[in-house]
């Protein structure tokens, strides 16, 4: 078979290892068997997943341009990538960067790549990848293997795999950690990469490793393993070990990891990941997508029943030389410094460099040697600037760099004399701005501007918040520069909003036939202790309100909280139905036809909607039947919640299922306006015409049918906290489904 | 060498401030409008990046920018493939004139912002057919040369060129007196 780019093969034959590239033709050959109609749309769907070529926005060939749903004229009509995405629609390719390591040949290639495949931008997102967006399919061989010459697989970047292994950007440098983590993690990537018993999951597999139990950088209990490493004094030896937590995640209802095994041998570490792995394939959910996370395994069977039959898998393992091999291979393997220990003499430094080292740098350790913490905007770094980096890091460190979860970089043993130089060639890089991992460092998803589950725009927000709020850095109160700002598109928590102090997601809301961009206010959620909290939403407010929204809780926290009282606590204190009181204007959405300003999202000039807005669709009926109803569903998601704080757990679990209900009755009066029932009429009805009719899909289907079939029984108070995160985000997606069933699409 | 991927940044000059901004809404009126010749996708704002590529109307054919690389703003033209028949560069430089002309004609843009269509870069964003190397930009001068000789014989043009290695293979162009949009699309 005559094959495309065939000459980077070519080129780079020496330099790819050679499985890697066998892999990559393989992947080749499936790309030319899928263009020929030789290989199904669903199995190379999930082909390409696999090696982190993702769908991208409008790859369905739409677009609404703020007038029209437009259709984008795509030239290959024949093909497609997977069920509804068009052949010749950009992609975005994901590149894992086991914790977050790179080298600086690796910046220096992805600047290439990023030039010549994408759109001169490579985004670090929340998990210590990186990602290309504006990609074409037929690229991504050549991409693989440019990247493969220089050590990077894509390989189940994507897909029902393991994931990229997180964990804490400063392993091996950090004051409050146990002992280095990364080259456990490094073993655990290369034990599971590819490995038998990891080809059969349901869903995603997320592993991440943290140094110490205090810090919120390995964010532990939101994975679905999280590896804390443990040092004890044992016969007066430093003796390694490892507290495992499984089933944990965020997702649209988060879950927290459960302890499975405390201080577990590091030469047990790869072999009990390996029992994880053959229990979650083998008894995982396979059909079901909104139930296939290990979290949901860990929750039906109980974490003692999970555990015994991991431990039971672990007896019956047969011997691989690996478990001991790799882990001999991490035991000892410090990062080391380039330049020998030095301190700061200058008594006077450029124009802004105090405020920088004060805000961006932290001392190792290690006498001498510093962290220089770099923030990128939104995540994102042009070609010039990582070709900048990787000069730094040949200059200043042993080659190499990280990425945060926070979508920053951090370089590490910076010797403290070569501090001032940093500073000068980050600010020539315009990557000085300080204030990183503070409040103006918003973290956020793609959302609406490349995502395909994207429902407002993170990163137009996320843009906004963070200028505003830099600009304001000098009269922000100290504790208010402390807090953690994460934002979502949709609710699946890429933004990682749960474990944010101040957190949104996106949704929307109809107003008279139009449509509003909102966001969710998640308030209380932290990331120290390793995500120990998550908080919980508390009302939706239009997105272009959320900048005034956050200012008042801001200066309401500053007036009124007691004296070291931290946000959490003072989010508790006042509860949520003051935060709702307060906020309650900014909720009120004016008519479309007297202030537009609403109907917009961040970042974006196009009217919000997806289709071509005519006011005759609600027949000038300024609320529909059906928006009672989901009125009342919000009423009652709410409410819900405080019961909740107040543990009146009974009242909170009935109108948290009322609330469901109200949303599923909204559904039920578009197809016929006076629909009235029992909640166990609406329940039957629901199921019958929408569910089963497959006018509803995804996990929200889950959350309900959960709910409808546990009514009387008690719930544990962890149960109910998830059904009425259940609740609102069964009503969000009610709020998306009534949308489309109510607005009839218009194209060209 | 199989030039597909010609990139042209026409240099501009702004005459009152304009933000970044603006080339979102424009871009965006852009598709409404159907104003170029090509699939248009989606409009990227990168705004937020320094030096960084700004806005960008992505396309099937190319990409179209208001590009701040190297903290010099200019209208770029990311060919990624072509089916003219037409000469590449000629081509690729013709649409690249042709944006920025209708960018200057453009209502929210009038007399703020004006191009130098003698005054350019131009690389190729492909360094398996184009490596940053003394061959390659020998035979990229020589035909960047041939194109400037057919659409402007009469002129002389001042080069030079990248020479960093890690760049693309390339040349900032620039003639010896201004040109009109007309003698550039009207040729």
């Amino acid at each position: 078979m005559e094959l495309n780019n065939q000459k980077w093969k070519i080129l780079l034959k020496d330099q790819i290892p050679s499985d890697w590239a066998e892999e990559i033709d393989v992947y080749e050959t499936q790309i030319e068997l899928r263009k020929q109609g030789k290989m199904d749309e669903k199995i190379f769907a999930e082909t390409r997943l696999r090696r982190g070529a993702y769908g991208q926005r409008y790859d369905n060939g739409h677009r609404h341009d703020g007038k029209i749903l437009r259709k984008i004229p795509f030239p290959n009509t024949q093909t497609s990538k997977g069920p509804s995405t068009q052949w010749d629609a950009p992609g975005m390719q994901r590149i894992k960067f086991p914790f977050g390591g790179l080298t600086a040949n690796q910046l220096e290639v992805l600047a290439d790549l990023c030039e010549e495949y994408s759109d001169g931008i490579a985004h670090i997102t929340t998990r210590q990848d990186f990602q290309l967006h504006f990609v074409h399919i037929e690229d991504t061989p050549d991409i693989m293997r440019r990247l493969a010459a220089v050590g990077i697989t894509t390989r189940e970047a994507c897909g029902n795999a393991v994931r990229n292994v997180t964990a804490c950007p400063i392993a091996g440098v950090c004051r409050t950690e146990s002992f280095d983590v990364t080259p456990y993690a490094q073993a655990i990537f290369e034990f599971l990469l590819g490995h038998p018993d990891a080809q059969d999951f349901g869903r995603k597999f997320k592993i991440s490793f943290s140094g110490c139990s205090q810090e919120g950088c390995g964010l532990a209990y939101m994975h679905d393993l999280g590896v804390v490493g443990v040092l004890k004094q044992i016969n007066g030896k430093s003796i390694r070990g490892f507290d495992l937590y499984v089933g944990g995640g965020l997702g649209p209802v988060p879950y927290k990891a459960k302890l499975l095994a405390s201080f577990v041998a590091p030469e047990e570490l790869l072999p009990l990941t390996q029992a994880i792995a053959r229990v979650f394939a083998r008894l995982g959910e396979k059909k079901i997508r909104g139930m296939a996370r290990v979290k949901f395994l860990v929750a039906k069977l109980g974490i003692d029943e999970f555990k015994r039959l991991v431990m039971e898998e672990r007896k019956i393992l047969e011997y691989d030389p690996r478990w001991t091999s790799l882990i001999l291979q991490a035991n000892y393997k410090p990062e080391e410094a380039l330049k020998p220990p030095s301190t700061l003499k200058s008594s006077t430094y450029p124009t802004g460099f105090l405020e920088w080292k004060k805000n961006n740098t932290f001392q190792q350790p290690q006498y001498g040697y510093g962290v220089v913490y770099i923030k990128a905007p939104l995540g994102d770094l042009t070609a010039m600037q990582l070709r900048g980096l990787a000069q730094m890091v040949r200059k200043y460190t042993k080659g190499t760099i990280r990425v945060t979860v926070e979508q920053n970089i951090v370089l590490r043993w910076i010797s403290e004399g070569d501090f001032t130089e940093v500073f000068l060639e980050l600010q020539a890089l315009g990557l000085a701005q300080c204030g990183v991992n503070q409040i103006s460092d918003v973290t956020s998803c793609p959302g609406t501007d490349t995502c395909k589950l994207g429902i407002s725009s993170s990163r137009g927000l996320a843009r906004k918040l963070s200028q505003e709020l830099y600009n304001q850095r000098e009269t922000l109160d100290e504790e208010v520069k402390k807090l953690k700002i994460k934002i979502s598109g949709c609710p699946n928590s890429c933004g990682q909003h749960h474990i944010a102090d101040i957190g949104f997601y996106g949704v929307s809301r109809k107003f008279s036939g139009y449509t509003v961009p909102h966001f969710q206010l998640v308030l209380g959620g932290q990331m120290k202790e390793n995500a120990a909290t998550y908080g919980l939403a508390v009302g939706a407010v239009p997105s272009k309100r959320i900048p005034e929204a956050l200012h008042r809780i801001l200066d309401w926290y500053v007036t009124n909280r007691l004296k070291q009282e931290t946000f959490q606590d003072f989010i508790k204190r006042m509860g949520k139905i003051e935060v709702k009181n307060r906020l309650q204007d900014l909720m009120i959405v004016p008519p479309h036809d007297s202030d537009k300003t609403l109907y917009s999202d961040w970042g974006d000039v196009r009217e919000y909607t997806n289709s071509d807005i005519g006011k005759g669709e609600c027949a000038g009926e300024i609320v529909t039947p059906a928006e009672f109803a989901l009125s009342a569903s919000e009423r009652e998601v709410f409410e819900a919640q405080v019961r909740m704080d107040n543990r009146n757990f009974s009242e909170a679990a009935t109108l948290a299922y009322l609330s469901m209900i109200h949303a599923a009755e909204a559904c039920l009066r578009v197809f016929d306006r006076e629909y009235q029932g029992s909640p166990e009429k609406t329940a039957l009805e629901f199921k019958k015409r929408i569910i089963e009719s497959g006018k509803f899909s995804g996990p929200a289907v889950a959350y309900f049918l959960r709910a409808s079939e546990s009514v009387g029984r008690v719930l544990s108070e962890e149960e109910l906290h998830r059904r009425i995160q259940e609740a609102q985000l069964f009503l969000d997606a009610i709020h998306e489904l009534y949308n489309v069933l109510s607005n009839p699409v218009g194209t060209i | 060498m199989d030039l597909q991927k010609i990139n042209f940044k026409i240099f501009s000059q702004i005459h009152q401030p304009t933000p970044l901004w603006t080339f979102v809404e424009i871009f965006n009126r852009w598709i409404q409008d159907s104003q170029v010749d090509d699939i248009l996708i989606d409009v990227a704002d990168y705004t937020h990046v320094f030096q960084g590529p700004g806005v960008i109307l992505v396309a099937y054919q190319a990409n179209y920018a208001m590009d701040e690389t190297d903290g010099r703003l200019g209208f770029l033209y990311d060919q990624k493939r072509s089916r003219s028949n037409e000469d590449g560069f000629i081509h690729a430089y013709r649409k690249a004139v042709q944006c920025c002309s209708l960018l200057e004609s453009d209502p929210q843009l009038r007399g703020k912002i004006t191009f130098s269509p003698s005054h350019f870069s131009v690389w190729i964003n492909d360094r398996l057919e184009a490596p940053n190397d003394y061959e390659h930009q020998m035979k990229l001068e020589k035909l960047i040369k041939n194109f400037s000789k057919q659409l402007f014989p009469n002129d002389t043009f001042q080069w030079s060129g990248e020479e960093d290695p890690r760049k693309r293979c390339g040349f900032e162009v620039q003639c010896n007196r201004p040109f009109n949009y007309s003698e550039v699309l009207g040729q």
